[in-house]
C-alpha cells in the first residue's frame, strides 16, 4: 500500500467498510460474542461516531478494525474492508504495515500508548523512520512540525520531555500528533477525552475536528458522550449489547430517532433549558444484559417500553431503513407504529423542599500543605501548595449547592477538611453552628460524624471489596451510634436497602456481584446512614453510564428531599449541575471565582472563567448554539501559583483589564446581584454587555406554551423558583447571601 | 563408578515416574474426557506432550533396566504410598468437580500447571499427614535390633543371618536380578517380622516393607525418613513463613499507611537486612548467640509481631463494643501470652508442674511418669533449636514480604473505600487490617506460596550448615547433610532428599505462578 493509492482513491467509495462484521472474544466461560452483525461505513474525510454504554461492544469494535483483538478475540464472521481490500485476509506483514500507516488509534489513557521510559523526540520520530524511509533529520523536523500542529505550546521544550513531565491533556495531544504523523487515512479515537477536563476536552476536541478537515482524515469516534459525538461527527451509530440499533446523520439520529434506546438515551441526559422538576430525568430502567444472556429476539426488550410480546422476542432483528431516509437505519421492529412525540412517562412528581436555616457555614477557609522540597532529610527548605486559598460558602437545609471546577482547583481538598480528613489552615467551617474545620476525624463524636457524610466517585472504589454490603452498612451504624442492638441495625441496614430501591437480598452479596449504578446505590445507602444534615457527593454519577446516571441522580435528589439534607454536589459537568443544584460555586485554584443561584451563574454577567467552563461543556442538542471559548495551557500548579487574579494566566478576558491589575492584584469579590459575587477585575459595563454563552432560543421558541427556561424570571412553578423566592425571603431579614 | 551411575539414573527416573505418573493424572483431570484436546493446549503441544510421554517411557525403560531392583523400588514406593495417591486423587478430583464453587483455588483447576503444582503441594501435605498409616519405620527407628540383625553398623551392609546375601551392599541389592531380590525381599521381610512392627495393617501379620532406598549412617530407613521429613519440612516452613510474613505484614502497613519517618526508617532496615549476606546473618544469629539468648531475644521480637497484629484488629474492630473487647481479651489474652512466653523463653517453666502431674498420673510406673513429666515440660513449647529457625527465616524473608505490603498499601490506601472508612471515624488499626489487608490478599498468597518453598531451601541450608534443626531430625536438609560424604557410594541418601526440596518448590513455583495467572483473569 502506498500513498499514490490514497491520492487516487475514489471520493465515492468509502475508506472503511464494516460488513455483516461479528466479534467474540474466547474466555474459560465460553464464546463471548461481543459484537454481532455490525455494518458500518466510512467516507473519505467522514466522522463516524460509535455510541453506547460501556460494554456494548464500542472498543472491540475499534479493536477488530486494528485487527488487534489479543489472544481471545477472533472475528467470527463477515468483513472489515479497508479501501476495498479485506483485512481479515491480508497478510500479518501487510497488516502491521497498515496498522503503523494508515490506520492509528487513539485510547483513552494516554499513558497506554507512551513508552514512560522514552522521550516524546524519540517515540515521534520512531514512526516516520519505521515506516517511510527518511533521515533522522526530517523525522525530527516532523515531529516537531506535528507538535506545533496540535497546539503544543514550546513543542522544542516537549520534544525533549518524558511522558510524565507532561500533564493529561498534553500527553493526549502527543498520542494524538503520533497518531497523525504517518498521515493515516483512517483515525480510530476511542474515548481520547473521558480521563480529561472539561475545558482540555473542549480543545482537544477541536483540534481533533480542525485537523481532520486539515488532513483529510477520515474518523471513528467513540465515546459515551451524545454532546462529544454532536460536536465531532458527521453520522451516528448507536450500539446496544453488541449491536448497531440506529445508524444514521447526526441530525436524523439526534431529532428523528427511531429506536427507543436512542431515545431513551436521549432522555436520560439533562439538556439546557430543563430543570428537575419541570422535566425530570427519565432513566432507561434496567440493566445491560450480559453477552451471554442476551435475549432471542430485540436485546434491549427488557427495558423496552415499547416491547411487544410475541412480536419482539421471536427471532434476531435486522436493521431496516426508515421510510424516505435512505441512510436511516433502525433495528426496532416497531419503529413506525411508535409515537415518537410522545412525552415521556414521568413518574408523579414529589412536592420540592424549600430551603431552610443555614446548616454549613465556610468563612475564608484556607487549607495549605507543607511538602518537604527534599525527601528523605524532612529538615531542609520546604514549600506549600496552597490548595484552598479562600473559601467562603453556605449551604442551608435541603439545599443543592454544586462546588464546579477543574481538577485541581481544591473541590476535594475542600471536601476532605468538612468530612475531618484534613484540618483547615485558616478559617473555619461551621456545621450547625459548631466549629468543624479543626477537628480531626478521629475526634469527631459519632452523631457528628453521621451527620456530615461523603458519596463518592468512583462505584468501583467506593465499596471494600472484601465484605458484605449489608456488614459494611451495619460498620456504618455502628460507627455513628445508631441502634443498640445487632438485630436493631440489621433492620436499620435493611429499611436503608429499601431507601436505594435495591433488593433486601443484596445485603448478603460481595460488591463485585453489582453492577455500577448498583454500588453507587450502596454508596448513597452509607452516606446516609447516620441521617445526614450535609452529604457531599463528589462526581457521584460521572463514571456510571448515562442511562444509569439519570437513575442515581434521581434517587439521590429523591432521598435528599425526603430527609432535607444539605447537598454539596462536586461537579465538573456542568449540565447536571445546572439541572439539578439549586446554587453554584465555581472555583479555580483554591479560590472561589464566582458563586450565585445557578441561573445567576448559568446567565451572563459571568466571571470569565465560568464563561469559558459553559462553552466547554457538550451539550447533545443540535438546536443549542454555544460561543466557543477555548482555554489554552493548563491550570497552573497550586505549589506555584500565579501572582494576582489566579485566573490571568489563561483568562481570555484579562485584556479588557486596564493596565496589569490582573497580573499584580488579586479581585476583591464582588456582588453583582442578590447573592451572586465574582472575583474578577473587570469593569461594571464589559459584564453587563457578556452575551450567553449557549442560546438556547431555538428551544425556547419551538417548546409550546414557553417552557421554562432557567433564567427566566417570573411564575417559576420549578424548584428553582421556589428556593429563589424563599432566599429573598430569607434576605430581607438577612443581609447578604453567600457572604454571610 | 558405573554401577553408581546407574543407581543415580534409577534413582531420578524412579522420581521421574512417580511425577510423571502425577502430571499425567492432573491432566486427565483437567482435560476431562478429552485429553487429547488438552494436550493440544498450551503449554502442552502435540510435540512436547508427545515427548513427554516418550521420555516417561524411557525413564521406566532406564529405571526397570540398569537397575531392575530401582524399578522394583518405584513399584514398591507407589505400593507403599499408595494410600497417599489414593487420597490425593479424591481430593483432586472433589477439588474438579466442586471448581466452579471454589473460587480462586478451583480456578487453579483450569490450568493444568496449576494442577500439578498443586498435587504435587498436595502429595507432601497428605503423605506428612497420613505418615503414621503407611507401612514405614519410625524416622528414629534404626533396623538393627532383630533377630539375626540384618543391618550392621555404619557399612549398611545387609546380613542376613548366615544366608546368601551376606554382605550385599545396597548398591549390590539393586543390581539384584528380580527373582533373587523376590527371594531377598521374603527373607528380608521375614527377618524383620520378628520384631514389634508398628503398623500391622499390611498383610496379616504386620509385615513391613524393605528399606526401599536403603539406610543411611545410622541405619535408619531412608524412604520413611523421607516421607516423614514432610511432617518436620512442610509445618515449619510454612510456620516460620506465616510468622515472618506477620512481621513483613504488621510493618509494611504501617510504614505504607502512615508513612513519614517510621517509613523511612523501616524501609532502610529492610534494606540493609536485604543486602547483607544471609549466610553470615545465620552463622552470626546461630553461632554467636550460642548460649541461646540471641534468638531468644529475636524471637521475643519476631513472635510479638502476630500478637501485636491481632490485638490490633481486635482492638480496631470491638472499639464500639468495648464490653465484647474485653470479653474476647479476657479469653484470649492468658492464651496468647501463655503460647508467647513458653516459646520464647519458656515461662513458665513448667518442670515443676510435670513432676507432680506424673506422680499424680504415672501410677507408680517410672517409665510412664517419665513420658508424663517430658510431655507436661515440653507442653506447648517448640524446641529450642527451632527458635533458630524461625528467626533465620523472619530475617530472610520478612524485608521482602514489608516491600511487597508496603508497596500494596500505598496503592490501595488511596482508594475511596479507605476514605469512606476514614469519614466515618474508624481509628487507623480497623483501617489497616480490615480495609486495606484483605484487599492485597492475592498477591500476598502467591509471594506467601514462593516463600514457603524459599524456607523449604532454606531449612535444606540450614540443615546442612548444622545449623538449624538436631542432626538427627528428619528433615531433608539434615539428610542431604548427612549423606554428603557417602555421595560418590551411595548418591541416593543425598540426591534424594534434595530431589523431595526440589519437588516442593516447584509444586510451591506452579502453584504461584497459576495463582497469579488466574487472579488476574477474569
Ligand atoms: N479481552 C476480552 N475478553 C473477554 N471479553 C471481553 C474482552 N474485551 C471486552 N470483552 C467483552 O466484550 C463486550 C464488549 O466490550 P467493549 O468492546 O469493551 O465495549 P465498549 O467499548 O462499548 O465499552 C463486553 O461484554 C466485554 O465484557
Ligand atoms: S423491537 Fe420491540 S423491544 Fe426492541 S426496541 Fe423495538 S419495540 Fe422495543
Ligand atoms: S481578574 Fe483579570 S485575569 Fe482574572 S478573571 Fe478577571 S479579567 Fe481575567
Ligand atoms: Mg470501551
Amino acid at each position: 500500500m502506498s500513498k499514490v493509492e490514497i491520492a487516487g482513491l475514489d471520493p465515492n467509495a468509502p475508506v472503511l467498510e464494516c460488513r455483516n462484521l461479528s466479534l467474540s472474544y474466547f474466555t474459560r466461560a465460553g464464546e463471548i460474542p461481543a459484537v454481532v452483525d455490525f455494518n458500518m461505513t466510512v467516507m473519505p474525510g467522514e466522522a463516524v461516531g460509535l455510541v453506547g454504554e460501556s460494554g456494548c461492544g464500542k472498543s472491540t469494535v475499534a479493536l477488530g478494525v486494528m485487527n488487534y483483538m489479543g489472544s481471545t478475540g477472533k472475528v467470527v464472521s463477515g468483513q472489515i474492508l479497508y479501501k476495498g481490500r479485506d483485512i481479515l485476509t491480508m497478510s500479518p506483514e501487510e497488516t502491521r504495515q497498515i496498522r503503523g500507516s494508515e490506520i492509528a488509534m487513539v485510547y483513552q489513557e494516554p499513558m497506554a500508548s507512551l513508552n514512560p521510559s522514552m522521550k516524546i523526540a524519540n517515540q515521534l520520530m520512531e514512526v516516520p523512520l519505521l515506516h517511510e524511509d527518511v533521515t533522522r533529520e526530517e523525522a525530527r523536523q516532523r515531529s516537531r512540525d506535528i507538535l506545533e500542529a496540535v497546539r503544543l505550546p514550546d513543542p522544542d521544550r516537549i520534544m525533549n520531555a518524558y511522558p510524565h513531565q507532561l500533564s493529561g491533556g498534553q500527553q493526549q495531544r502527543v498520542v494524538i500528533a503520533m497518531a497523525l504523523l504517518s498521515k493515516p487515512s483512517l483515525l480510530l479515537l476511542d474515548e481520547p477525552t473521558t480521563a480529561l477536563d472539561v475545558t482540555v476536552e473542549a480543545s482537544i476536541v477541536d483540534l481533533v475536528r480542525d485537523l481532520a478537515a486539515e488532513f483529510g482524515t477520515s474518523m471513528v469516534y467513540i465515546s459515551h458522550n451524545l454532546g462529544l459525538i454532536l460536536d465531532t461527527c458527521d453520522r451516528i451509530n448507536v450500539m446496544y449489547a453488541g449491536e448497531a440499533v440506529e445508524f444514521g446523520t447526526v441530525d436524523e439520529v439526534f431529532n428523528k430517532m427511531r429506536h427507543p434506546y436512542t431515545q431513551g438515551l436521549f432522555r436520560s441526559i439533562p439538556l439546557p433549558g430543563t430543570d428537575k422538576n419541570a422535566s425530570p430525568l427519565v432513566p432507561i430502567r434496567g440493566q445491560l444484559p450480559l453477552p451471554q444472556d442476551r435475549p432471542l429476539g430485540c436485546n434491549f426488550q427488557d427495558r423496552c417500553d415499547h416491547y411487544k410480546p410475541g412480536w419482539c422476542d421471536q427471532a434476531d432483528i435486522d436493521m431496516r431503513a426508515v421510510q424516505d431516509q435512505p441512510g436511516h437505519l433502525s433495528r426496532c421492529l416497531r419503529f413506525n407504529e411508535i409515537d415518537w412525540t410522545a412525552p415521556p412517562k414521568v413518574e408523579a412528581q414529589a412536592e420540592s423542599a424549600l430551603a431552610g436555616d443555614i446548616v454549613l457555614d465556610v468563612k475564608d477557609l484556607k487549607k495549605y500543605y507543607e511538602v518537604a522540597a527534599n525527601a528523605f532529610l524532612s529538615a531542609g527548605e520546604r514549600r506549600t501548595i496552597k490548595a484552598n486559598e479562600e473559601v467562603d460558602l453556605v449551604a442551608r437545609e435541603a439545599e443543592t449547592v454544586a462546588i464546579v471546577g477543574e481538577s485541581g482547583c481544591g473541590k476535594s481538598t475542600l471536601a476532605k477538611v468538612l468530612l475531618g480528613l484534613e484540618t483547615a489552615t485558616k478559617g473555619e467551617a461551621k456545621l450547625n453552628g459548631q466549629v468543624i474545620s479543626n477537628t480531626p476525624v478521629q475526634s469527631r463524636a459519632p452523631e457528628t460524624l453521621g451527620s456530615l457524610q461523603m458519596v463518592f466517585q468512583n462505584p468501583f472504589d467506593t465499596l471494600n471489596p472484601s465484605q458484605t454490603v449489608g456488614a459494611q452498612i451495619i460498620r456504618a451504624l455502628e460507627k455513628f451510634g445508631i441502634g443498640t442492638t445487632d438485630g436493631e441495625r440489621e433492620s436499620r441496614m435493611l429499611d436503608l436497602l429499601d431507601l436505594v430501591k435495591l433488593p433486601r437480598d443484596f445485603a448478603n452479596r460481595m460488591p463485585r456481584q453489582l453492577s455500577g449504578g448498583q454500588k453507587q446505590r450502596i454508596g448513597i445507602a452509607r452516606a446516609f446512614a447516620g441521617n445526614p444534615a450535609v452529604v457531599v457527593a463528589d462526581e457521584p454519577v460521572s463514571a456510571l453510564d448515562v442511562s444509569v446516571q439519570a437513575a442515581v441522580s434521581q434517587l439521590l435528589m429523591d432521598i435528599q428531599r425526603e430527609h432535607r439534607t444539605t447537598l454539596l454536589f462536586i461537579s465538573h459537568d456542568l449540565s447536571i449541575v445546572r439541572y439539578l443544584s439549586d446554587r453554584v460555586v465555581v472555583m479555580y485554584l483554591g479560590h472561589v471565582v464566582e458563586q450565585g443561584s445557578t441561573e445567576q451563574v448559568f446567565s451572563p454577567p459571568y466571571h470569565p472563567y465560568t464563561e469559558a467552563l459553559l462553552s466547554a461543556v457538550p451539550i447533545a442538542d443540535t438546536r443549542v448554539k454555544k460561543r466557543r471559548i477555548i482555554l489554552d495551557g493548563d491550570i497552573p500548579s497550586a505549589l506555584n501559583p500565579p501572582s494576582g487574579c489566579p485566573f490571568q494566566t489563561r483568562c481570555p478576558r484579562k485584556a479588557q483589564v486596564e493596565g496589569d491589575l490582573c497580573e499584580t492584584t488579586l479581585p476583591p469579590m464582588r456582588t453583582l446581584s442578590d447573592g451572586h459575587q465574582v472575583k474578577c477585575h473587570l469593569a461594571q459595563s464589559i459584564l453587563d454587555e457578556m452575551e450567553a454563552v449557549i442560546q438556547t432560543d431555538a428551544i425556547t421558541a419551538a417548546a409550546d406554551e414557553g417552557a421554562d427556561l432557567l433564567g427566566s424570571e417570573a411564575s417559576k412553578p420549578g424548584l428553582i423558583g421556589r428556593v429563589r423566592r424563599a432566599l429573598s425571603r430569607e434576605n430581607s431579614e438577612k443581609p447578604a447571601l453567600g457572604s454571610a | 563408578m558405573l554401577a553408581n551411575l546407574a543407581i543415580l539414573g534409577g534413582t531420578i527416573a524412579s522420581f521421574w515416574t512417580v511425577w510423571a505418573t502425577l502430571l499425567g493424572f492432573a491432566l486427565l483431570l483437567s482435560a476431562g474426557s478429552n485429553v487429547i484436546n488438552a494436550l493440544k493446549r498450551p503449554p502442552f503441544n502435540t510435540l512436547t506432550s508427545l515427548a513427554l510421554i516418550l521420555g516417561t517411557a524411557g525413564m521406566v525403560f532406564v529405571a526397570l533396566f540398569s537397575s531392575p531392583k530401582m524399578g522394583l523400588a518405584t513399584v514398591w514406593a507407589l505400593y507403599v504410598l499408595w494410600p497417599v495417591f489414593a487420597v490425593l486423587a479424591g481430593v483432586m478430583i472433589v477439588s474438579r468437580l466442586f471448581k466452579a464453587r471454589l473460587g480462586l483455588y478451583g480456578r487453579i483447576f483450569d490450568s493444568p500447571i496449576g494442577m500439578v503444582g498443586l498435587a504435587i503441594c498436595f502429595f507432601w501435605i497428605i503423605a506428612a499427614l497420613m505418615a503414621d498409616l503407611l507401612p514405614l519405620y519410625g524416622p528414629l527407628e534404626a533396623l538393627s535390633k532383630n533377630n539375626g540383625t540384618i543391618v550392621q553398623g555404619v557399612t549398611r551392609k545387609f546380613k542376613l543371618g548366615a544366608e546368601a546375601l551376606n554382605g550385599l551392599s545396597y548398591a549390590d541389592y539393586v543390581r539384584l536380578s528380580l527373582a533373587d531380590a523376590a527371594e531377598y525381599g521374603k527373607l528380608y521381610k521375614s527377618n524383620i517380622r520378628g520384631g514389634a512392627p508398628l503398623v500391622s495393617w499390611v498383610g496379616d501379620e504386620g509385615e513391613k516393607l524393605p528399606a526401599i532406598l536403603g539406610t543411611d549412617k545410622a541405619n535408619r530407613d531412608i524412604f520413611s525418613r523421607l516421607i516423614y521429613g514432610a511432617r518436620t519440612v512442610l509445618p515449619l516452613s510454612i510456620g516460620a513463613t506465616l510468622v515472618s510474613f506477620t512481621v513483613g505484614i504488621t510493618l509494611g502497613l504501617l510504614a505504607g499507611y502512615r508513612g513519614g519517618w517510621f517509613d523511612q526508617v523501616i524501609t532502610f532496615a529492610a534494606n540493609a537486612i536485604l543486602a547483607f549476606p544471609v549466610i553470615v546473618l545465620f552463622y552470626l544469629i546461630v553461632l554467636v548467640g550460642k548460649d541461646g539468648n540471641l534468638s531468644r531475644i529475636l524471637a521475643t521480637a519476631i513472635f510479638a509481631f502476630p500478637l501485636l497484629l491481632v490485638l490490633a484488629g481486635l482492638w480496631g474492630l470491638y472499639s464500639v463494643k468495648m464490653g465484647r473487647l474485653i470479653a474476647i481479651l479476657v479469653v484470649f489474652l492468658p492464651i496468647a501470652l501463655f503460647l508467647y512466653l513458653r516459646n520464647t523463653w519458656g515461662l513458665p517453666d513448667l518442670s515443676g508442674v510435670g513432676a507432680w502431674v506424673a506422680a499424680i498420673f504415672g501410677g507408680g510406673n517410672a517409665q510412664r511418669e517419665a513420658d508424663i513429666a517430658i510431655a507436661v515440660t515440653n507442653f506447648a513449647q517448640m524446641e529450642p533449636r527451632m527458635l533458630n529457625v524461625f528467626v533465620a527465616v523472619a530475617f530472610s524473608s520478612a524485608p521482602g514480604a514489608f516491600r511487597l505490603v508496603r508497596g500494596l498499601t500505598l496503592d490501595v490506601k488511596d482508594r475511596d473505600y479507605v476514605a469512606a472508612a476514614q469519614t466515618r471515624g474508624e481509628n487507623q488499626f480497623y483501617i489497616m487490617i480490615f480495609e486495606i489487608l484483605p484487599n492485597v490478599r492475592g498477591p500476598l498468597m502467591v509471594d506467601a506460596a514462593l516463600r514457603i518453598g524459599y524456607t523449604a531451601i532454606l531449612l535444606g541450608t540450614l540443615g546442612f550448615l548444622a545449623l538449624g534443626l538436631p542432626q538427627e531430625s528428619a528433615d531433608w536438609g539434615s539428610m542431604i547433610a548427612h549423606g554428603r560424604g557417602q555421595l560418590r557410594f551411595e548418591p541416593q541418601m543425598a540426591v534424594i532428599p534434595a530431589l523431595c526440596i526440589v519437588s516442593l518448590v516447584l509444586g510451591l513455583n506452579l502453584l504461584a505462578d497459576t495463582l497469579r495467572e488466574q487472579s488476574l483473569k477474569d
